[in-house]
């Protein structure tokens, strides 16, 4: 049988892993109508539609369809447009990031989700050394409560709730980020 | 259900299988790759704040500008401050030159809409990826495509249509926002190529200023606005700068401290009243009494400036009083029958040079009526046009006049007064006039005014109408070719241009001229343009909703829809394509006309139907994309390179640099248009198509056209700046700064007005320092007006003139459009955006009501008991929809206003004011075959009309209003 990589790491530094790999994977579902499918479990998420192209556009593009649910947290919070970019960057900049010039908007969520891939799949590399551990946890955990958590829960709440995976995404990833706040309230 | 819930709950068998860092939003920004950055142990955090200790700095500052029409403000230079790939912010770029010590200066420049473009261009309404449309047109249902995809299914469609059915199948809808640079370059590039047809949309947007064309036979006439400075009495008339003319608005302010009379003339008491010395409360559509009893006091009182009259316009000219025409010189003698007469005191005739205004001595009789013998031995009575003119406004006293326009005879006086005693009178422009359907005759009675005072071509004084100037290099890059070699040599055409020159034509006469083939038959080098409000009235079936135009206009002799299909009959005017061609495929680029055209309701249900595709470019989902069948997302204006015309007013090129990459899959448009050439050159490739004949006769050349496009690759999709440079290069009035110094300085002063049709009739010197004047070349050098008589014209003896009884300006009362109904529906632009660009602005909308009202006037409101905010139903005979009020002391008693530019899905049922606006067309604006009322750029051609309309209003009930 192939050895799953991270298998003989230490609990802590697998969850690591696994957690980062996750991140990904809703990172890519919110990117892209058929993103995610490698890495999200199929009976929480299922796969994309016959239309997924389609469905996306109903489900998270507010530009196009009026019922859509914006996927930015700008949309969803009474904070200044671009005071909030202000801070996303400055975020991504204190850990050494740099959007790419084709990225989504920094408040978008797969944008941040795709820094908390990053955050913890720097907690994998360095979870055997506490100080950086912990600073990696304590960056996570605010995070989390100041943006990725909030908008995650206001995208459950408004998607609609027939749009088959993508309303499953806007379910899923409030109660995967519960469980995540739940441990990182633990550490 | 997080309880049953685990991590590995989420994880599908073997996922970790694709462990690693997979980023596509992020680089490493302090190491070297991602992978390193994540080796590195992390900075230290304890908290959020930890990531504001940081000083903000900027990666770079650029200057930029916005590509929009915001027309008499146009434009303003920015920095434009980006930071991580995002713009943050930008900020007047406070650097214009002082053109002398005792003038105003421009700095700082900017509006509200501009300083907030940053927030507009990353709002939630943008535009990232190609949609295609996938239920029925208007439902709502897309889905995201690939560009290839989108291009490619566009491509075989463009194909299919012009091989099949013709390249005049093909529709460039093109709005206000044409920036006369390199992404509009690449439109008016492929659509000569392919030739397919530009719509011309300036009068159907009532910009057309129809009554200074068929007094001047050229709209474009505007100054520096320094110039007001040198005003002592400014009339705004038809106009609202405060509100709309922000940057601009401060010259006026700043002229009342120097002495000068703000005066200012409109319906409402709007927020230019406010500012001005004087309000003149007119009647909406009535300012033409008002505007020929000045005239009539000016004539009464012996004011006329009679050298000037008698040198400049054709009120010295002889007209026949048995047809109705001016007596020519063949009349007289079997001369030339262009050449037109004059009579001085002595009884001797004389020919008014038609090469120069200078009569050598000459002192016409200005009040001759005669009899005189013809060629054949007849004798006819003749009179001078100024003896009719006299006959005419002598009804026009101000009391007779109050009671047509609603202004008290003394107010009229004491402005008559004001105006005959300026030294200097000027006046600022606008176009509402234009909106109204007797607007020419209103604007060539304006008019009158300046030209019986002599107060033309100085300092502070003139009238100005349509403002624009243009480089003069993009027709060079257009058709790859320099002037002398896009003269269509060898063509009729080429023939009579050659003519021309050799006859000593002016240069604007000549280039007008050129610009007027464009419509015809623009040879095998410049596009083929169509009249907008032609093509929508006759293939959209807007026509239809003016079968009622007798009821609502007093004096109409023919039905609309015949008076279009007679002048179309009689080749008076052009469509392309021809009436029984329907149109296959539109592509609607910086426009959207489903929300801007009166009656587009009718489109919707008319040509709709026989389009094969429908195209819109645009970086946000107007109410026109939502019809579409694909929409292109487009790079916002600080997201390409490219500049923007601008006006004599602010005689400045301004330029916009990228300063950010394309959000998301959204690119600029030149790269959009010139990557439909490649697909259709791919797919016609791939087909084994070839080479067609235009409707026209033209060979094009399908399988090559992306090579002709880019020029043999010189300009591929990706030499956006380069193009805007050669452009510049090419240009004679903007050559003189390199195209790298106007990048970085953000705008560069034009050096002379140049050869551009579009700018050429301004006809005066563009000086370093000085504001400028217009029409110089005509009261200054004396060089003849682009006109029937070569002279300002008062008198048009066409056909279609003399049985309206419009020979001369005169007051016609407004027609009821839409109906006998109590209320007039004026309009304007909004102060709180630039078309629709910025209606749902998350910080324009704070500074307003944030969705659709009405003005109405607390009289009105409390005779139908609506109170503010009150959910009403406005409707006529054509339509209806409904709209909140906005009751206001300033709203005249029996006028509406409603500001412009909302999309219709901001109204409840997604109808708005064009459901209740039929806007025929107006029959003398249909006359053809005629020296200079025939169609040209920008001008000439036949406009649109809303601020007639009538309607009536209700107050919706409670359980009316909470089921919208």
């Amino acid at each position: 049988m192939k050895r799953q990589p991270g298998s003989d790491l230490p609990e802590t530094r697998q969850a690591a892993l696994e957690r980062s790999v996750i991140y990904r994977g809703f990172a890519d579902a919110f990117r892209r109508p058929d993103g995610g499918c490698d890495v999200l479990d199929e009976t929480l998420i299922p796969p994309p539609p016959p239309n997924a192209r389609k469905a996306f556009v109903d489900a998270f593009d507010e530009a196009i369809s009026k019922s859509a649910c914006s996927l930015h947290e700008a949309a969803h919070s009474t904070r200044d447009q671009m005071d909030l970019f202000e801070e996303l960057v400055r975020w991504y900049d204190h850990f050494g990031l740099r959007r790419t010039d084709t990225a989504e908007l920094p408040d978008h969520i797969s944008v941040q989700l795709e820094f908390m891939h990053f955050l913890t799949h720097q907690e994998y590399l360095h979870g055997d050394e506490p100080e950086a551990a912990e600073t990696l946890r304590s960056a996570q955990r605010e995070f989390l409560s100041r943006h990725l958590m909030p908008l995650a829960q206001s995208i459950e709440e408004k998607c609609r709730d027939d749009l088959g995976r993508y309303s499953a995404l806007a379910d899923q990833l409030p109660a995967y980020l519960a469980l995540e706040l739940e441990r990182r309230g633990t550490d | 259900m997080t309880a049953a819930l685990s991590r590995r709950s989420f994880l599908k068998a073997g996922a970790l299988g694709a462990a690693g860092l997979a980023m596509p939003d992020f680089v490493a920004r302090t190491a070297s790759s991602l992978e390193a950055l994540a080796a590195t142990p992390p900075p230290e955090f304890t908290s959020f704040l930890d990531v504001y200790r940081k000083q903000w700095t900027w990666d770079k500052t650029v200057r930029g500008t916005h590509m929009i029409n915001c027309w008499y403000q146009a434009h303003c230079a920015f920095d434009v401050y980006v930071r991580d790939g995002l713009v943050f912010r930008e900020e007047q770029a406070a650097e214009y030159q002082q053109l002398r010590p005792e003038l105003p200066d421009m700095n700082p420049r900017g509006c509200q809409k501009g300083c907030c473009f940053s927030h507009r261009m990353y709002e939630p309404t943008r535009l990232k990826y190609p949609i295609r449309r996938v239920g029925e047109r208007g439902s709502g249902q897309w889905e995201r495509v690939t560009w290839e995809e989108a291009l490619d299914d566009i491509a075989d469609s463009f194909l299919d249509v012009v091989t099949e059915e013709g390249t005049d199948r093909v529709i460039w809808d093109l709005g206000p926002d044409i920036n006369i640079g390199a992404a509009n370059a690449a439109q008016a590039r492929f659509a000569q190529l392919t030739h397919s047809i530009c719509l011309d949309s300036n009068s159907s947007n009532g910009d057309g200023h129809r009554g200074a064309f068929e007094t001047f036979g050229n709209i474009y006439m505007e100054r520096g606005i320094e110039d007001y400075f040198y005003s002592d009495v400014i009339l705004v008339w038809g106009a609202n700068p405060v509100y709309t003319s922000i940057p601009n608005a401060h010259f006026f302010t700043e002229a009342r401290y120097n002495g000068t009379d703000v005066v200012v003339i409109s319906p409402d008491y709007s927020a230019s009243a406010i500012k001005a010395d004087l309000w003149v409360p007119v009647k909406p559509g009535t300012d033409a009494a008002l505007a020929l009893t000045i005239a009539h006091l000016i004539v009464e009182g012996d004011h006329v400036d009679k050298a000037f009259v008698s040198e400049q316009t054709d009120l010295p000219l002889l007209v026949r009083q048995d047809t109705g025409a001016f007596l020519t010189e063949a009349d007289l003698d079997g001369g030339d029958e262009e050449s037109f007469v004059m009579v001085d005191a002595a009884g001797g005739f004389h020919i008014a040079e038609r090469k120069t205004l200078d009569l050598d001595g000459v002192e016409p009789d200005l009040d001759a009526t005669l009899d005189v013998t013809l060629d054949d031995g007849t004798q006819v009575a003749v009179r001078t046009v100024y003896s009719l003119l006299k006959e005419r406004l002598a009804t026009y006293t101000p009391e007779a006049a109050s009671e047509m326009c609603g202004t008290a005879p003394g107010l009229i006086r004491r402005l008559a007064d004001m105006v005959i005693n300026a030294r200097a009178l000027s006046n600022v422009a606008g176009s509402s006039m234009n909106k109204y359907f007797h607007g020419n005759l209103t604007e060539r009675a304006m008019i009158l005014i300046w030209v019986l005072l002599g107060q033309m071509g100085k300092p502070g004084s003139g009238y100005s109408a349509f403002g624009f100037l243009a480089n003069d290099g993009w027709e060079d890059y257009v058709s790859g070719l320099r002037i002398p070699e896009r003269m269509a040599f060898g063509t009729e055409l080429g023939l009579d241009l050659l003519w021309d020159l050799a006859k000593g034509e002016s240069s604007e006469i000549f280039f007008k001229k050129m610009a007027t083939t464009n419509f015809t038959d623009p040879g095998s080098t410049l596009p083929v343009w169509s009249s907008s409000a032609l093509f929508w009235h006759v293939h959209g079936g807007i026509v239809d909703l003016a079968e009622d135009a007798k009821k609502w206009i007093p004096g109409l002799k023919q039905p609309v829809r015949e008076a279009i299909n007679s002048a179309l009959h009689k080749n008076w005017i052009p469509l392309q394509p021809a009436p029984d061609r329907e149109p296959r495929i539109l592509f609607h680029y910086c426009a959207n006309p489903i929300r801007s055209v009166r009656g587009s309701q009718k489109l919707l249900e008319v040509l709709w139907p026989k389009l094969v595709k429908t195209v819109v470019i645009d970086f946000r989902m107007t109410t026109t994309a939502q019809h579409a069948d694909y929409v292109l997302p487009a790079a916002a204006w600080y997201e390409t390179t490219d500049h923007k015309w601008v006006t004599p007013l602010v005689p400045y090129n301004h330029v916009t640099n990228k300063a950010v990459e394309p959000l998301g899959e959204s690119q600029n448009d030149f790269w959009i248009i010139t990557m439909l050439a490649k697909h259709i050159q791919k797919r016609a490739q791939e087909r084994g198509i070839t080479s067609i004949d235009s409707h026209l006769g033209k060979e094009i050349v399908l399988d090559n056209l992306y090579e002709d496009m880019t020029m043999d690759g010189a300009y591929s999709e990706h030499d956006v700046d380069k193009a805007a440079g050669a452009i510049l290069e090419y240009s004679s009035n903007l050559s003189h700064v390199s195209w790298e110094e106007q990048k970085e300085k953000g705008f560069a002063r034009y050096s002379q007005i140049g050869l551009s049709p579009l700018s050429i009739g301004n006809a005066g010197e563009l000086k370093e320092d000085e504001p400028f004047i217009p029409l110089t070349y005509h009261t200054k050098d004396k060089q003849p007006y682009p006109t029937q008589t070569r002279r300002i014209q008062f008198y048009l003896d066409h056909p279609v003139y003399l049985e309206y009884d419009e020979y001369l300006p005169r007051f016609k009362a407004p027609p009821q459009m839409g109906g006998d109904y109590p209320l007039t529906m004026t309009g304007g632009h909004t102060r709180w955006s630039v078309h629709g660009v910025w209606q749902d602005s998350r910080h324009m909308q704070r500074l307003n009501r944030g969705q659709p009202y009405m003005v109405i006037s607390a009289e009105d409101a409390a005779e139908r008991g609506i109170s503010d905010g009150d959910w009403m139903r406005c409707f006529n005979d054509v339509g209806e929809f409904t709209v909140r009020s906005k009751v206001s002391p300033a709203a005249r008693p029996g006028a509406t206003i409603m500001w412009h530019a909302w999309e219709n899905y901001h109204f409840p049922g997604r109808k708005g004011p064009r459901d209740v606006s039929p806007s025929p067309l107006n029959p003398v604006e249909l006359a053809g075959d005629h020296p200079h009322l025939k169609f040209g750029m920008l001008e000439g051609q036949p406009g649109t009309f809303d601020r007639d309309t009538r309607i009536e209003i209700e107050r919706l009930s409670d359980e009316e209003a909470a089921r919208l």
